[in-house]
């Protein structure tokens, strides 16, 4: 992919090239001759240069795209990760019927790395200008977030274990804010 | 509307004045709820901020986490017996270790309802 990329950038800098050269005879006025002298071929290098240029300018201007993409799908596939770590826990204590002191910490240090990878993936955002995404990532996941949150440690947590309502709420919000974030690196694939 | 940032400050660090291991909602369900905090910690300070014109700024670092009872209880019941504006403006809330809570508390304070 990168090679056929990198060909496509020589095809395009040459064919630029070649605009340029039908320019200088056209609306110049530059004299066409059919011998080939010094001067010809100082241009012809020229352009061979030129189009070398563009093409490095323009692989790399691509490459670096591609690498903040993935950082940030890397990211966002981490708060993902730590979103389904914090259900399963929620999970293993609906299943138990109780809430320990151990469950109890380990929930809201799940929900902390959550919350954090979040801040991450909008750091991320924010450094590589991706505002629309930006935007877009705050209005998807924060009231989601805070909902969930309120869904596995909200009520009566840690006093009471969890009931069937509480599974219902938290199966639909974590549902909704694992939609979203497949969303977001969808959107960020396609920018 | 009150310009708030040049006032003097004053602080509640909930690690080391209260508990590194913030509990549940209410004083019946557990230590350290946020029950608790509100009435032995939170109101008493957030009534002296107000009252000598400073700004009461919340640590949030240094703890194990909260769960949403907790802050709810304490923030949110704040904002049941004082106006939610006047509670941001007389406090400001510092969370290195989880940024989000910021955005979380005030949630909970212009959400409260007052009984």
């Amino acid at each position: 992919m990168e090679k056929f990329r990198a060909w496509i950038f020589l095809a395009i800098g040459l064919f630029f090239g070649f605009l340029v050269s039908v320019f200088g005879k056209n609306i110049l006025n530059l004299t066409w001759k059919s011998e080939i002298g010094l001067g010809d071929l100082f241009n012809f290098v020229n352009t061979i240069i030129f189009a070398f240029l563009l093409q490095q300018y323009f692989q790399k201007r691509f490459g670096d795209k591609r690498v903040e993409k993935d950082h940030i799908i890397s990211l966002i596939k981490e708060a993902n990760n730590w979103l389904e770590n914090s259900r399963n826990k929620f999970i293993v204590c609906y299943d138990n019927g109780k809430i320990t002191k151990a469950d109890e910490q380990e929930i809201k240090a799940l929900l902390r790395n959550v919350a954090n990878s979040f801040e991450e993936v909008k750091v991320s955002l924010k450094e590589c200008k991706y505002d629309n995404e930006l935007n877009y990532f705050e209005q998807a996941t924060d009231s989601l977030y805070l909902e969930y949150k309120r869904n596995i440690t909200g009520g009566n947590f840690p006093t009471k274990p969890y009931d069937g309502n509480d599974f219902n709420e938290e199966e639909t919000t974590y549902q909704k804010l694992r939609s979203k974030l497949l969303s977001i690196i969808f959107k960020i694939n396609t920018i | 509307m009150i310009n708030t940032m040049n006032l003097p400050q004053m602080m509640v660090r909930i690690a080391s004045e209260f508990s590194e291991t913030p509990g549940p909602r209410s004083r019946d369900e557990g230590d350290y709820s946020g029950q608790q905090f509100l009435e032995e910690i939170l109101k008493p300070r957030f009534e002296e901020a107000k009252n000598t014109k400073q700004k009461l700024i919340v640590d949030l670092d240094g703890t194990d986490g909260y769960a949403t009872s907790f802050l709810e209880s304490a923030f949110g019941g704040l904002a049941r017996i004082y106006e939610s504006r006047e509670i941001l403006e007389t406090m400001a809330f510092k969370s290195n270790e989880e940024p989000y809570l910021e955005m979380e508390i005030k949630q909970y304070i212009k959400e409260a309802r007052k009984t």
